[in-house]
């Protein structure tokens, strides 16, 4: 624990008081006094967004005691595969060895702290410091050291790498986390599970893997942005109104993402996790879209000749994804047909990381429709996701100053129905889902008793 | 329609291209810097393809994860997009390129003719700054009087890196 808070409760308050008392007059009266207060039902304050030491925090309550992803199995398939990633701010290397185990291992020596992995991905039958020579094997063990008589009785078996104790994966998604009294990753995940699988098997009869290649994106502006965005049925018709006028005009239908009227939901699944269903509104269009992608069949081409297979369709069909969003607190998003993980850097500083998944042996052909559809809306230079980007900076422009700290999350509150526990539904442009996050962020973020 | 290019050393037989091939190359570069879009678009052939992979070591762009891979009517959607709605455009980014001399690989196959070069790029918006450097690899082909662009390859150095919001043309 990083010791008492020296984070000044309400300190963003005083420096505005008197600009818009009446505004005001309620967030004024009830004075934040932990930081789990920042996060109230219908609104959150802005220093979940700004302030350094709430950053801090979350780094150390919610991704050091939560189960947090660090990547699939498809990423490690053989032997000595590895790839490297975070935790929170940890630099970890994820580790197949030889037996098969995989390792979540934080990347840095014993010895002097250097990291001792320096690739995103690779396969290596060790890690060795380039600093002063210590070497370590798949799982992390001191295998060897230079010059060891300069140590009086050194305990190899004490000075592996340090390492999550707990890594457990469901699907192949790998979870760790540096918690030993996490809760059963099956608890965590809970009925996200349900969704989980149907992403998994959207595509009828084949087993889908993570391509090596990414596309990575940086922003300015908080890791808590993109997770609620994943989440965000309400700003597509807005955000994404240049993507969707394109899509009308090449597939001479409506791609209208809602109407508003309440067509489809916005779920609360539990522990911070959260739903977005498309299905009804958005699933035929997507459908659509493929025949306006590179080197696509014709609309109304023999699919089975053009992919070389029986029942080509099914699986085209299946290109667009499951055709909902579901998003596992903290850093982890199934969007499209791409896992998506998110990286906190600092308090205003985010790294996104897509991976594509494929069909095993599906032919050729179909895997790279997916890729196609998959970069006509996602990647830095796709025609969605930049628009996205640009909504979370215009958001840490907007907030960093000025009367109102608080940001309203109020959509759907008098229309949201608890289905069961901790279970809720609204319309999809409800808020729901990021009420149901900052439920457990709350959770997370209560000082210990 | 692999671009194999990249491969190629200055030994493979790389000289400065001759000024109507360099020409079509540097004009190009002097449209995307003054927004000159719809004409940039005319400089393709119908069959052409822009494309940008994320690792260094793609070949064949169709089983490449890319950030842009456009046939031209997905280009025309590019601009389309970018001088009509994307908020990344408002307001709109400038830019200024500056490209090496293009060399052209004297040992092509067939007719199309293939140039390699470097570039920078300064892309400047409300007051920020990003740059971006890399290769392009031009496949020039001669139909009927003009040259056009049967396909451009973008070798962005930072392609596998987290990148900001690309909406500029390369």
């Amino acid at each position: 624990m990083s010791g008492p808070l020296c984070w000044a409760a309400g300190a963003r308050d005083a420096n505005v008081v008197g600009v818009s008392g009446l505004e005001r007059g309620l967030v004024m009266a009830e004075q934040v006094r932990a930081m789990s207060d920042l996060v109230r039902e219908d609104a959150v304050h802005r220093d979940i967004y700004l302030d350094g030491d709430v950053f801090a925090t979350e780094m150390e309550r919610i991704f050091m005691h939560t189960w947090v992803y660090v990547g699939h199995e498809s990423e490690i398939q053989e032997p000595g595969d590895y790839k490297t990633t975070t935790v929170g701010l940890t630099p970890v290397i994820v580790s197949r060895s030889r037996d098969g185990q995989i390792h979540v291992l934080v990347n840095r020596c014993r010895h002097r702290g250097a990291t001792v992995c320096q690739w995103a991905k690779g396969n290596s039958s060790s890690f060795r410091c380039r600093f002063h020579g210590w070497t370590y094997d798949q799982s992390g063990e001191l295998k060897g050291l230079a010059y060891p008589e300069g140590y009086d009785g050194l305990d190899k078996s004490k000075l592996g790498l340090y390492r999550a104790p707990v890594v457990a994966s469901y699907r192949g998604l790998i979870f760790a986390s540096f918690d030993e009294d996490v809760p059963p990753l099956g608890e965590h995940l809970g009925a996200a599970v349900e969704f989980i699988d149907k992403f998994l098997d959207h595509v009828p009869g084949h087993e889908l893997y993570a391509i090596k290649d990414s596309h990575r994106l940086t922003f300015t502006a908080n890791w808590k942005t993109q997770l609620e965005n994943s989440l965000d049925g309400y700003h597509a018709n807005f955000v994404h109104s240049s993507f969707l006028s394109l899509m009308q005009q090449r597939t001479s239908a409506p791609t209208q993402y809602t109407t508003g009227k309440w067509l489809t939901d916005s779920v609360a699944l539990g522990n911070g996790h959260g739903m977005l269903d498309q299905r009804v509104a958005a699933g035929p269009s997507l459908r659509r879209r493929l025949d306006t992608l590179p080197g696509a069949p014709e609309s109304g081409a023999d699919l089975d000749q053009f992919f070389g297979i029986e029942n080509a369709g099914t699986l085209y069909d299946a290109t667009p994804g499951p055709g909902f969003n579901l998003a596992i607190f903290p850093n982890l998003a199934l969007v499209g047909i791409h896992i998506r993980e998110i990286h906190p850097v600092s308090v205003d500083q985010t790294e996104v990381v897509l991976r594509p998944m494929l069909a095993k042996g599906a032919p050729p052909a179909l895997n790279n429709m997916r890729l196609r559809y998959h970069e006509l809306f996602y990647g830095p230079a796709g025609f969605g996701q930049p628009d996205d980007l640009e909504m979370f900076e215009r958001v840490r422009r907007g907030i960093e100053q000025g009367q109102d700290p608080w940001i309203r999350l109020d959509r759907g509150m008098h229309r949201e129905e608890v289905v069961s526990g901790e279970r809720r539904r609204g319309d999809i442009t409800d808020e729901t889902p990021q009420r149901g996050q900052y439920r457990h962020w709350r959770e997370l973020m209560k000082e210990e008793a | 329609m692999s671009t194999e290019t990249h491969v190629e050393s200055a030994r493979a037989g790389l000289c400065p291209a001759p000024a109507d091939l360099a020409g079509v190359v540097l004009s190009e570069a002097m449209l995307l810097d003054q927004r000159a879009h719809d004409e940039w678009l005319t400089m393709f052939s119908a069959d052409a393809l822009y494309w940008m992979p994320v690792s260094p070591d793609a070949t064949d762009p169709r089983d490449s994860l890319c950030h842009i891979h456009d046939d031209v009517p997905k280009m025309h959607d590019r601009v389309r997009r970018m001088t009509n709605g994307a908020h990344t455009e408002d307001p709109p980014a400038r830019t200024a390129r500056v490209l090496g001399v293009p060399l052209l690989r004297t040992s092509t196959d067939g007719d199309d003719m293939c140039l390699w070069s470097s570039f920078h790029i300064i892309v400047s918006r409300r007051g920020e700054q990003h740059t971006f450097g890399g290769a392009l690899h031009h496949r020039l082909r001669r139909e009927e009087d003009r040259i056009v662009i049967a396909e451009k390859c973008v070798r962005l150095i930072e392609a596998e890196d987290a990148l900001p919001a690309m909406t500029v043309l390369f």
